[in-house]
């Protein structure tokens, strides 16, 4: 039982549909796509088993609802939108989360990252981290530089 | 006078469930730490009282990425 980093392979298939919209793409020319959709983010224990099979965001796994945490997570800021350095599309979140005065109800080293606008709330990926533990404390998750180097979800 | 720093523990068996305690600061010993790798640049911070962590808090700076490889087959 462990999380394993991934971009899960449901959400591959999603993309080649068009089933995920990290940005407007009012000028786009392809499909016209007013409104983004909601990208949340959700911890989870060090003894579940998220990976690339995942499929859709659920709670088996996830840091209980206490201590300052609520089941789902957060909604991820995003205000730029995915872009492209040289062959290499990315997207990275626009800024850091953080959960406040957060008590975890154990050790976690998974963020799970879904779409929430989805009607099954559709799960693109799954990000590992050192074992961590919070007591009565915040916890911030900052993203990488967004680039198509170290962009947080990236197609080459 | 010293600060007094709310202590709140809901924690399922680390380090102890224990009620919500007032704790003065300079009865706490704090400790820093740091993890950098090619996964992340992680730092946290603990506060002790007698040994047992009273609180801590953590900052996660994610490094790796996920990556789907793009392929287009060629026509043979």
């Amino acid at each position: 039982m462990a999380n394993t980093q991934a971009m899960c392979t449901a959400f591959k298939v999603q993309i080649l549909n068009g089933s995920h919209a990290f940005g407007a793409q009012a000028a786009n020319g392809v499909r016209t796509v007013t409104t983004k959709d909601d990208f949340y983010i959700a911890l989870y224990l060090v003894t579940a088993t998220r990976n690339a099979t995942d499929t859709v965001y659920n709670t088996t796994g996830e840091l209980a609802g206490t201590g300052n945490y609520t089941q789902g997570g957060q909604i991820l800021p995003n205000t730029v939108a995915p872009t492209n350095d040289s062959t290499t599309a990315h997207w990275t979140p626009s800024g850091s989360v953080t959960w406040t005065n957060l008590t975890s109800s154990g050790a976690f080293d998974a963020a799970v990252i879904y779409n929430n606008t989805a009607t099954n709330k559709n799960e693109v990926s799954v990000h590992t981290f050192s074992s961590q533990s919070i007591t009565s404390a915040d916890f911030t998750l900052t993203m990488p530089t967004n680039n198509g180097t170290t962009g947080l979800i990236r197609v080459a | 006078m010293a600060e007094i720093v709310t202590q709140k523990l809901i924690r399922n068996g680390w380090p102890q469930d224990e009620p919500p305690q007032m704790h003065e600061e300079s009865l706490l010993e704090k400790t820093e730490g740091e993890l950098d790798d090619e996964v992340e640049h992680t730092t946290w911070t603990e506060w002790r009282l007698d040994g047992k962590i009273v609180k801590r808090g953590a900052h996660v700076r994610l490094k790796k990425n996920v990556l789907a490889d793009g392929i287009a087959a060629m026509f043979r």
